[in-house]
């Protein structure tokens, strides 16, 4: 990544997985600290965590976004809306990322978009000026530090499957010169003549427009990440994942949907299971197994199940062996 | 001050009614009395959910639609203290994390401008019981039957079939309906409201397993402790116990928080009583999360994990929230089926952490409905989307999966007054197993009344969604749009689809309008805002 053409003042954000090399990082970051100067600044914000971090309206007037290679990470709208509120008018987002250079027959690959997809979302955010520069082939090299990356174990094959399909398109994109809120002479190719009469005519003018009752502020989404449950571990700030052999259960809850429903056509058995389980409560653990899952621990082979007594034998708790009652 | 408050609540899914009266409770808590309903009154609370995209629930539509009024007097309100609490809708998951803290302030700012020399009530006292219920003794009093009230009617089954293939994992049903009232009338778009029943066998497990068998068809009386407390219109006073159980009380859904609350004035170990009320404190709710609404735990379940316990009967309308009616647009013209309503509905079945298989109230009990079933008391209302002005514009109909429902209220409509510019596109998984109605749309297109762009989503390698024909059809529906004025309207799931057909739209109107990204959103914005495009989606 060559950066030799900043401005003393400027206001540069920088973004990246939290996997990127520390080394190579602090080395750029230094460079352009040199550049812009004690009246400028450089920030640094990890990918995934842009849609919820606080960044403030209108402070940088350049964002590079995962330049630093390799990185699987995907851009989304949201991330994008929040590059634009933070740029200033007029300010630049520079950004890469891994993209199709042409259809999978096979779907199953989590880069799914190619580099006009990138250029529609950018210019549906609000960005303009927004320019492919170069989509860069990706080598077999970085391919492999992608598998590595996503943790996939089978990497030569994946390789050979997907090799010269991938590349990194570099794309820039500029905020506006005006802030919202300004007026601005929108210049319609097709003038909205009579020809949506039948339309304009609808008449609300007894009625007050709801959406100009909200201002800008009003109207920045939360994101999606913002909303959800925040992950259930004091000791991480971030999310914590299942581990690559999970026996506790974490990587099926992953493996279901965000809100932990699994639908039924992923599952083989949709049968309701009759399970017999050994009532005698395990030793190691915190001993609460017979008392329902509000006080079973995350580990408990028991979760799922309804509270039994030490003892008894457990068919999902007595009434509730049959899903349906048949009368 | 009268020391009196008004809750007003805007609620879809009951989420808003349950905040409304958590509230309710904690204005007795404080000595104050509370009406949850209109009236003119010097301090209200209101509480908003959120349905759809952001728009207003049901319940709030003509009032939020008087606010809006531009010839209201400015100072209307400016005598009223009011709070106001916006909830979102039913996916946001941290409700209750805000609204413990939210409310505490609330009340602070409350007691500080109304403030009282009697004591608060402790939040861990028990406030006397909202209704008393009896069991009667005199054996002349018969059973009441519920009320059907206006607007409501009585339909009888005529048929309810699986329109799913066999070995397709959901089953989708048609149901027809029939009623002779003659009062019966609905338009296409019109949505039915109909309210679940409980499984006579299940509510008798239930009742065995509560200690409560030798009550099951005594019956009782129900009359409200005081003026603050009011029955639901329809509920009987006097009914068997059973009853109440099977037609009125939510026992098999997923409860909120406030039940958390109530039960844990009633277990009797200590133990289960503090992680009751832990569930009910703001670090609380992570835990009642995971355990409660993740897995989608209902209160059934939920009883027999914190066993024993002591439920006063006068206590049971305070501990188990009521049966809620769940909304389905109505998927048949009644000019085309006179006297016949007829649903597309798909059976909620799934599986979450818990090993029993979660199903869905309402479709548990709709899978029973044979045919000579009365479904009592369906309410018909306004959905928010409706046919073309005229018959001459066209239509562009945009219904995946159970989304065909009003979409076909909408073409059966249209063809039987004679408008012969219709697109369907409909998306499912596969055309062999889940292409609903697909005869009923052969025989429209032969007769060249209809024209249908198909997306099987699972038929091939690659997948095809409604958004990527919108996409290959780019021309034909610019110029439908843009040239003959088209309506679009779209219904179905609520998860990307809306978001990527919007996406979609927009993408032809840059590449065949010549617009850029800006003025394909202004053309959106304008066709959303006139009603030229119009959508109804459910989660």
């Amino acid at each position: 990544m060559s950066l030799n053409s900043f401005t003393a003042g400027d206001k540069v954000l920088f973004v990246a997985p939290a996997t990127v090399d520390q080394a190579a990082f602090i080395q750029v970051k230094n460079s352009v600290q040199e550049q812009v100067g004690s009246n400028g600044q450089t920030a640094f914000e990890v990918f995934e965590r842009v849609s919820e971090a606080p960044l403030i309206k209108s402070s940088y007037n350049l964002i590079y976004s995962n330049l630093f290679s390799p990185s699987v990470s995907i851009h989304t709208p949201s991330m994008f809306s929040h590059y634009l509120t933070t740029l200033a008018a007029g300010g630049r987002l520079i950004l890469e990322e891994v993209v199709l250079l042409v259809d999978l027959a096979n779907t199953i690959c989590p880069i799914t978009r190619k580099s006009t997809d990138l250029e529609s979302m950018l210019k549906l955010a609000g960005f303009v000026d927004v320019t492919v520069t170069n989509v860069a082939p990706v080598s077999d090299e970085t391919l492999a530090s992608y598998f590595r990356l996503w943790g996939t174990t089978k990497i030569e094959q994946g390789v050979s499957r997907l090799t010269g399909k991938f590349g990194i398109a570099h794309i820039e994109a500029k905020k506006p010169a005006y802030e919202v809120g300004q007026k601005m002479k929108l210049n319609f190719k097709k003038k909205p003549s009579n020809k949506k009469a039948v339309w304009a005519s609808v008449s609300t003018d007894d009625i007050e427009d709801d959406d100009l009752l909200l201002d800008e502020s009003d109207r920045v989404k939360p994101s999606k990440e913002s909303l959800a449950r925040p992950d259930d571990c004091e000791l991480t700030e971030g999310k914590r994942k299942a581990c690559k052999n999970c026996t506790c259960g974490r990587a099926e809850e992953e493996e279901a949907e965000a809100n932990g429903v699994v639908s039924l056509d992923l599952m083989d058995d949709i049968q309701d299971e009759i399970v017999e389980v050994d009532p005698t409560p395990k030793k190691a653990g915190c001993g609460s197994c017979t008392l329902g899952d509000a006080f079973r621990c995350s580990t408990c082979p028991y979760l799922g199940m309804p509270a039994f007594t030490a003892g008894e034998k457990v068919a999902l708790g007595g009434m509730f062996a049959q899903d349906d009652i048949e009368f | 001050m009268t020391r009196s408050l008004v809750i007003l609540y805007g609620s879809e899914t009951g989420c808003a009614q349950d905040v409304a009266e958590t509230l309710g409770r904690q204005a007795r808590h404080r000595h104050f009395k509370t009406k949850n309903s209109l009236i003119e009154e010097e301090f209200v609370i209101f509480v908003c959910s959120t349905t759809g995209q952001g728009a207003e629930p049901t319940n709030m539509k003509k009032f939020w639609r008087f606010l809006l009024r531009k010839n209201l007097p400015t100072d209307i309100l400016c005598d009223l203290n009011c709070a106001v609490i916006g909830l979102g809708d039913s996916s946001y998951k941290n409700l209750d994390g805000e609204f413990i803290p939210w409310s505490q302030k609330l009340w602070e700012t409350v007691m500080e401008k109304f403030p009282t020399d009697v004591p608060v009530i402790p939040d861990d006292v028990l406030l006397p019981a909202s209704f008393r219920i009896e069991f009667v003794t005199d054996k002349s009093v018969k059973p009441k039957p519920q009320l059907t009230l206006e607007g409501e009617f009585d339909l009888t089954v005529k048929q309810n079939t699986r329109i799913t293939a066999q070995d397709h994992f959901q089953d989708v049903r048609h149901v027809e309906l029939t009623c002779d009232n003659p009062d019966f009338k609905y338009e296409p778009g019109d949505i039915a409201v109909m309210m679940p029943q409980n499984l006579v066998p299940e509510v008798e497990i239930f009742l065995d397993q509560l200690g409560w068998s030798e009550h099951t068809d005594k019956l009782i009386e129900i009359t409200p402790s005081s003026e603050d407390h009011v029955l639901p219109h329809h509920w009987p006073t006097v009914m068997t116990f059973k009853d109440l159980f099977v037609y009125h009380l939510d026992i098999f859904g997923v409860p909120r928080r406030s039940f958390f609350e109530m039960l844990s004035y009633f277990t009797t170990n200590e133990d289960f009583t503090e992680k009751l009320r832990e569930f009910t404190t703001p670090q609380g709710q992570d835990d009642l999360w995971s355990y409660c609404m993740r897995p989608r735990r209902n209160i059934f379940e939920i009883l027999f994990d914190f066993k024993p316990f002591n439920i006063p009967f006068d206590y049971i309308l305070d501990l188990f929230p009521p049966l809620q009616p769940r909304s389905f647009s109505i998927a048949s013209s009644l000019n085309v089926h006179p006297k016949t309503m007829e649903l597309c509905v798909a059976v909620v079945k799934y599986k979450t952490t818990l090993r029993r298989i979660r199903r869905g109230v309402f479709t548990k009990w709709l899978c029973k409905l044979e045919q000579g079933d009365v479904v009592p008391r369906v309410r018909i209302t306004k959905g928010t989307m409706t046919l073309p002005p005229s018959t001459d514009i066209p239509l562009i109909a945009i219904g995946p999966g159970t989304g065909i429902a009003p979409m076909r209220s909408f073409i059966e409509e249209r063809i039987f007054t004679g408008a012969k510019e219709n697109v369907l596109l409909f998306g499912c998984r596969y055309h062999d197993k889940d292409y609903y109605y697909k005869d009923q749309w052969k025989e429209y297109i032969e007769r060249g009344q209809l024209k249908v762009l198909t997306a099987f989503s699972r038929d091939q390698q690659e997948k095809v969604y409604v958004q990527d024909r919108i996409r290959e059809y780019a021309s034909m529906i610019w110029d439908l749009i843009d040239n003959q004025q088209a309506k679009v309207v779209l219904s179905g799931s609520l998860d990307k689809m809306p978001e990527q057909v919007a996406y979609a739209l927009k993408q032809v109107f840059m590449s065949q309008g010549g617009l850029d990204a800006e003025e394909a959103q202004e053309y959106f914005n304008f066709m959303m805002r006139t009603g030229q495009y119009q959508e109804e989606c459910w989660s």
